[in-house]
C-alpha cells in the first residue's frame, strides 16, 4: 500500500521536502539605491474577516460632526489611530444577483463589483442553504486592478495571504474561499503557511552588499533556459488541442512569460529599513482553532515585512473564508461555538449569542490595530509606513444572518493624504461598486466605474481630501 | 449516439444536483423537479449507441493528488510536494475534484518551477541509474537516450520530433555550459513543467462524428490510469495503447482487471472514499475540549481518519456486506480506551466492538464523530448525510429566512427530544419529518461516535424511518443503524446510489441523464457479483465514457 496517512497540515520547517533547494525568485528586497527620489511608493493592503458583523456593536456613534464620533465596541482598539480612520455606514452590496448562495455572492463581488457567474462545466460550486450553484468570480477584484497599476516594479505583483482561508471540507477551493481575481474565473489563493509565505517573499536568500554571488547569475540563465523551453512546448500543444482549450493554453503561456520575467529580474540591495525576517518557526496546526492568534501575528509580520522591503505592494489577507467556522477557544474571546452559525444565531437584539460574535469581530479589528500600529512604527519619509498606506477591512455579509445592506467598510490609511480620515460617513444607500472607484482613483486609476456599470455613479462624494 | 440537443444548462441544471426525480410524493421533496434532471429511465442509451454525455475540455490539469501520484511512479520519489504547497483542487458541485476548474495563477506557476526543480534535484541525487542511462558524467547518445526514454512516459504518449527535439537541444546546450549532470536536472525540471506533463491532454482529433470524439490509445490510457490509479500509465499500459489493446475487447477487459489488482488501484480507492464522504471534514474536526477533554484535537482527527479508511479499504475488498455489515473498527492506542476496548499493539488495529454495538461504515466512530458539532452530536447533519449521501435523495434546503439555531446540550432533556423540539415549526416538519427519523437512528452515538445505553440517565431511543425513496427493501420503521445496516446491502437504492458516486468520480462531474445507462449496467453488475466493487468498477472502466469525449460546444 502506497498510500500516505494524510494529516494534519502543520507547517515546520522542510514541510515542503527533504530537498532544500535555492530560493525561487531570489527577491532580494528592493529599494531605490539610495535616498528615495520622489514620493514614497502606496500600497493597498485588504483584509477580509467572514460573516459579517454585529452592526450595534460595529458603527459608532455619530456626534455633532462627522469628526466627532464614538467607536462602538466592535472597534476601541482602533482609537488611537482614529484619526486615519473613514468608518462607512449605508454602503450597500449591489452588484450581486441570484446567482449563488449569499456567502458565494458576496465573496464573490465584494472586491470584483460584479456577481459570481453561474455555474457551468468549468467550476459548479453548490451554494448552502439554496437550491443554487455559483462558478467563479467574473472580474478582476480592486486589489488585482491597483496591482497592474502600482505592482509591477516590485518581485512580487501581490501576495494573498490567509489563516484558516483554505481549511478544507466545507470551505475547500470554491468561490467562498477566493476574495481576489486576476480577472475572470482566475481565482488568486490564499496562502496559509507562513513557511510558503515567508519561501516566496524572501527565500533563503539573505541580500548582502556588494552584489549578487555568481552562481545567482548562473540560475537565471538555467531558468532561463528551462521555462524558454516550456514556452516552445505550449506553443506545441496550442496546435494540437481544439480551439475551446486555446484560451486556457494561452494563459498558460502568459503566466510563464511573467515567471520567466520574475525568476531573471536583477535583484537590487536592500533599502534601510528592511529587515529580513527570520524564517518562522514551525509546529502549529495551520487549522487548530486555537492557533489561530499566533497564525495572525506570524502572517501580518511577514506582511509588514514585505512591505517595508518594497517586496509587494499590495496584499489581501483573509481570516479564515466566507461561510467560514474557525471557533476562538481563547481569552477573551471564548467563543466554542461553530463561526458561521454563531453568526446565524447572532441576531442583534443583545440575546447572548450576539454579544458572543460581537466578540469574536472585536478580536478581529484587534489585529487591524496590530496591523496598523507596525506599519505607523516603520518610518518612511517624514512619517511613516502608514501613511501612505490603505488598507480596506471587509466581509462579504453585512451580518451573520447574510444581510447586503450597511457593509461593515472600513478604511484606515490615507494612502499619502489622498483620503480626509478621521471620520464616520453614513451614506445613506449607496453601491459599494462606487467605494471601489474612490479605491481605485487613490492609486491612480482614473476610471469612474469599477465592476458592474449599472451599480456604478462614480467615486463616494467627500472621501478625498 | 447520445442526445444531441442537449445543452449545457440542460446538463447542469441551473444549479443544484441533478439528482434523478425518484418519485417521492411528500411535499418536502416535491421541487427536486426544478433541477432540470431527466428521469433517468427514459433516457439511457439504446443498443449500439455510443453513450457518452459528458463535454470535456481537452486539456484538463492534473490534481494535486494526481501530480504526486504521477511524480511517484516515473521518478521514484514519494515527496507528496504538490499536496504540500498547490492551492487546493475545487470540488464540483457533487463533490468530487476534477481539475477542470483550475485557473491557474501567478503564484500557482511559481510553485510548479518551485516543487519541479526540487523533484530534478532530488532525482538526479538519488534516482540517477533509474533514469539515466549512463554515468554522471555523460557519454556520447547518452542525453537523447535519456529523453528518448523518458519523454514518452511523462508525455503518456510518444512526443513528435518538433516535441523531443528542443528537449535534446536545451540538454545538449546545457551540458556544454556547466556538464551533464546539471543538464539531466534541468531536463528533468522543463520535462516536470511542461503543459504534456501538468496537462491531461486530449487533441482535437479528426475521428469525429457530430462533437463526439473517439479518443486514441493513449488517450485511453490515460483516462484509465487517471481513475483507476489516480496516476499516469505504466509500461503495460503504455504498450496496449501503441498495440491498440484498448479497444472494446476482452484485452481491455483484462487490462482493466490488472489495474484493479495492483496496489495503485487502492490510492483511488482511498481518494473516493475521502471525496465521496468528504472525509477532509473529519481531518479537521474538533470538539469542545471543556466537554470533551478525553479527546485530543491535535491527533485523534487524524487516527479517527486513518482508521476509517482502513475500514474502507477493507471494506473495499472484502464486498458489500462487508462495508454494510462488519462489526470491526481500527483504533490506534490511544483511542481504543475512548471506544470502551483495551489497547493493543502500536498504530492503527482492529478491533471487534461488543455485539449489537457497530454493524458497518455507517457506524464507524469516525464517521458519526464528523458529523457532530464540536460541543454535541447532531442528528440532522446525519441525517442529511445519510438521505444525499448515501442514499442519493435530496433535502431542499431551508426555507428563506429561517434562523437556524442549533439545540444546546441540556441536562434536562435529551438530544432527540431538543433536535424534535428545535424542528417541530410546521414550517421546518415538511422536511425534517423526513431528515429526523433518519438521523436519529445513531443516536447510540454520543459526539465521539461512542456507543451509549442512556442519555441524561434515559435510554436511548434510537427508533427511525427512512421515508420516500421509492425502495421497498429500504423503506420503513427501524429501531436503530443496525437494522438499517441490515437492509442497506440488500437495497437497490443504496447500490444505484453507490454506483452513481462512482460514476460521478469517473467522469469528473456530475452525471448526466445520459449515464442512467451507465449507472444501471454497473448497478447491475455489483449485484451480480454478489457485492464486489471491482465488477462495478469493471462496467465503468470498459465502458463508453472512457473511449470518447464529447467536444464541449464553442
Amino acid at each position: 500500500m502506497m498510500s500516505r496517512p494524510m494529516l494534519r497540515r502543520t507547517f515546520l520547517r522542510g514541510a515542503t521536502g527533504a530537498v532544500v533547494g535555492l530560493p525561487l525568485l531570489l527577491s532580494s528586497p528592493r529599494s531605490d539605491a539610495g535616498p528615495r527620489s520622489g514620493d514614497p511608493p502606496k500600497r493597498f493592503i485588504t483584509i477580509f474577516i467572514p460573516n459579517g458583523v454585529v452592526p450595534s456593536a460595529w458603527f459608532p456613534t455619530a456626534g455633532a460632526t462627522e469628526k466627532d464620533f464614538q467607536l462602538a465596541e466592535s472597534m476601541v482598539s482602533l482609537e488611537p489611530h482614529r484619526d486615519r480612520l473613514l468608518v462607512l455606514r449605508g454602503v450597500h452590496l449591489q452588484s450581486i444577483d441570484p446567482t449563488g448562495d449569499d456567502h458565494q455572492q458576496g465573496m464573490a463581488s465584494v472586491l470584483t463589483g460584479r456577481p459570481p457567474f453561474g455555474p457551468s462545466e468549468e467550476a459548479n460550486f453548490a451554494g448552502g442553504g439554496c437550491n443554487c450553484a455559483a462558478g467563479w468570480g467574473s472580474g478582476i477584484s480592486i486589489d488585482q486592478a491597483i496591482a497592474e497599476q502600482i505592482g509591477t516594479t516590485t518581485p512580487l505583483k501581490s501576495v494573498e495571504l490567509g489563516v484558516m482561508a483554505l481549511a478544507g471540507g466545507l470551505n475547500g477551493a470554491s468561490t467562498r474561499t477566493i476574495l481576489s481575481y486576476s480577472g475572470p474565473s482566475e481565482p488568486m489563493f490564499a496562502t496559509d503557511d507562513p513557511n510558503q509565505v515567508f519561501d516566496r517573499m524572501f527565500g533563503n536568500f539573505v541580500p548582502k552588499p556588494g552584489g549578487e554571488a555568481p552562481d545567482l547569475q548562473r540560475l537565471r540563465a538555467q531558468r532561463k533556459s528551462v521555462l524558454d523551453t516550456v514556452l516552445g512546448e505550449l506553443s506545441v500543444v496550442r496546435n494540437r488541442v481544439g480551439p475551446g482549450d486555446r484560451a486556457r493554453i494561452d494563459r498558460h503561456t502568459d503566466l510563464i512569460r511573467s515567471l520567466e520575467h520574475r525568476v531573471t529580474a536583477v535583484t537590487q540591495p536592500p533599502s534601510a529599513e528592511c529587515v529580513v525576517p527570520a524564517s518562522p518557526t514551525g509546529g502549529l496546526d495551520l487549522y487548530l482553532d486555537e492557533n489561530l492568534p499566533a497564525l495572525s501575528r506570524i502572517q501580518l509580520d511577514l506582511l509588514v515585512a514585505a512591505m517595508t522591503c518594497d517586496i509587494t505592494r499590495v496584499a489581501t489577507f483573509m481570516y479564515s473564508t466566507s461561510n467560514g467556522s474557525p471557533r476562538m477557544p481563547f481569552p477573551p474571546v471564548e467563543s466554542y461555538y461553530d463561526g458561521h452559525e454563531l453568526g446565524h444565531q447572532a441576531i442583534d437584539d443583545g440575546r447572548p449569542e450576539a454579544l458572543e460574535f460581537a466578540r469574536k469581530v472585536t478580536w478581529y479589528v484587534g489585529e487591524l490595530a496590530y496591523l496598523l500600529d507596525q506599519l505607523a512604527s516603520i518610518p518612511e519619509g517624514a512619517g511613516s509606513l502608514l501613511d501612505n498606506t490603505l488598507v480596506l477591512f471587509v466581509s462579504e455579509n453585512a451580518t451573520g444572518q447574510h444581510e447586503t445592506l450597511n457593509m461593515p467598510f472600513l478604511l484606515a490609511g490615507n494612502v499619502g493624504g489622498y483620503f480626509d480620515t478621521g471620520r464616520y460617513l453614513d451614506y445613506g444607500g449607496v453601491s459599494h461598486n462606487d467605494l471601489l472607484v474612490s479605491i481605485q482613483n487613490a492609486f491612480g486609476i482614473a476610471s469612474t466605474s469599477f465592476g458592474s456599470e449599472e451599480h456604478c455613479t462614480g467615486p463616494l462624494p467627500g472621501l478625498k481630501a | 449516439m447520445a442526445t444531441r440537443s442537449e445543452t449545457l444548462a440542460e446538463r447542469i441544471p441551473g444549479a443544484a444536483l441533478p439528482v434523478v426525480l425518484l418519485g417521492i410524493g411528500t411535499a418536502c421533496v416535491g421541487n427536486i423537479g426544478d433541477s432540470g434532471a431527466k428521469p433517468g429511465a427514459t433516457a439511457s442509451c439504446g443498443a449500439g449507441e455510443t453513450c457518452v454525455a459528458h463535454a470535456d475540455p481537452g486539456v484538463r490539469l492534473l490534481t494535486r493528488y494526481e501530480y504526486d501520484r504521477s511524480v511517484r511512479d516515473l521518478l521514484g520519489l514519494d515527496e507528496a510536494l504538490a499536496e504540500h504547497v498547490m492551492s487546493p483542487d475545487p470540488s464540483n458541485a457533487v463533490g468530487f475534484e476534477n481539475g477542470h476548474t483550475w485557473s491557474l495563477s501567478d503564484l500557482s506557476v511559481e510553485r510548479y518551477l518551485d516543487i519541479a526543480e526540487k523533484l530534478a534535484e532530488k532525482a538526479i541525487a538519488t534516482r540517477w541509474e533509474a533514469l539515466v542511462p549512463c554515468d554522471r558524467s555523460g557519454a556520447p547518445g547518452c542525453g537523447p537516450a535519456f529523453v528518448d526514454a523518458f519523454l514518452p512516459k511523462v508525455f503518456r504518449r510518444p512526443p513528435s520530433a518538433e516535441e523531443r527535439d528542443p528537449l535534446v537541444a536545451l540538454l545538449t546546450a546545457a551540458e556544454a555550459e556547466d556538464g551533464f549532470e546539471t543538464a539531466a536536472r534541468l531536463t528533468l525540471t522543463a520535462t516536470l513543467m511542461s503543459p504534456q506533463f501538468l496537462y491531461q491532454i486530449e487533441s482535437d482529433h479528426e475521428q469525429r462524428a457530430g462533437d463526439v470524439a473517439t479518443l486514441d490509445g493513449y488517450e485511453v490510457a490515460s483516462r484509465l490510469a487517471y481513475f483507476l490509479w489516480g496516476s499516469t500509465p505504466d509500461d503495460a499500459l503504455f504498450a496496449a495503447a501503441k498495440s491498440g489493446g484498448l479497444g472494446p475487447s476482452r484485452d481491455l477487459e483484462l487490462e482493466v482487471r490488472r489495474m484493479l489488482a495492483d496496489p495503485r488501484a487502492e490510492d483511488t480507492v482511498r481518494t473516493f472514499h475521502h471525496q465521496w464522504l468528504k472525509l477532509d471534514i473529519l481531518q479537521q474536526v474538533e470538539k469542545d475540549e471543556t466537554r470533551f477533554p478525553e479527546f485530543d484535537n491535535a491527533t485523534a482527527p487524524a487516527a479517527l481518519y486513518n482508521g476509517l479508511q482502513a475500514f474502507l479499504t477493507r471494506a473495499f475488498d472484502g464486498g458489500l456486506d462487508e462495508l454494510t455489515g462488519s462489526r470491526t473498527v481500527y483504533l490506534t492506542p490511544s483511542l481504543a480506551p475512548l471506544y470502551g476496548v483495551a489497547p493493543q499493539g502500536e498504530g492503527l488495529e482492529p478491533y471487534e466492538l461488543g455485539a449489537g454495538e457497530r454493524a458497518g461504515f455507517l457506524t464507524q466512530p469516525g464517521l458519526l464523530a464528523m458529523l457532530a458539532h464540536p460541543n454535541n452530536h447532531s442528528p440532522i447533519l446525519r441525517g442529511v448525510f445519510l438521505r444525499r449521501k448515501i442514499l442519493c435523495g435530496d433535502i431542499p434546503p431551508p426555507p428563506p429566512g429561517v434562523a437556524i439555531m442549533v439545540p444546546q446540550p441540556s441536562p434536562d432533556a435529551t438530544t432527540r427530544e431538543r433536535y424534535t423540539n428545535a424542528t417541530s415549526n410546521p414550517a421546518c416538519v415538511g422536511c425534517h419529518g423526513i431528515i429526523n427519523p433518519g438521523g436519529f437512528l445513531f443516536e447510540h452515538y454520543d459526539s465521539l461516535g461512542r456507543f451509549r445505553e442512556e442519555e441524561n440517565g434515559k435510554p436511548v431511543d434510537a427508533h427511525g424511518e427512512i421515508i420516500g425513496l421509492g425502495d421497498p427493501s429500504l423503506e420503513g420503521e427501524l429501531p436503530d443503524a443496525l437494522a438499517l445496516a441490515g437492509r442497506l446491502g440488500e437495497s437497490a437504492q443504496f447500490r444505484g446510489c453507490l454506483t452513481r458516486q462512482w460514476v460521478r468520480f469517473a467522469v469528473r462531474g456530475p452525471e448526466t441523464a445520459t449515464d442512467q445507462g451507465l449507472i444501471d449496467r454497473a448497478a447491475t453488475a455489483l449485484e451480480d457479483s454478489g457485492g464486489d466493487f471491482r465488477e462495478m468498477l469493471v462496467a465503468i472502466a470498459t465502458s463508453d465514457a472512457m473511449r470518447f469525449r464529447r467536444i464541449p460546444e464553442p
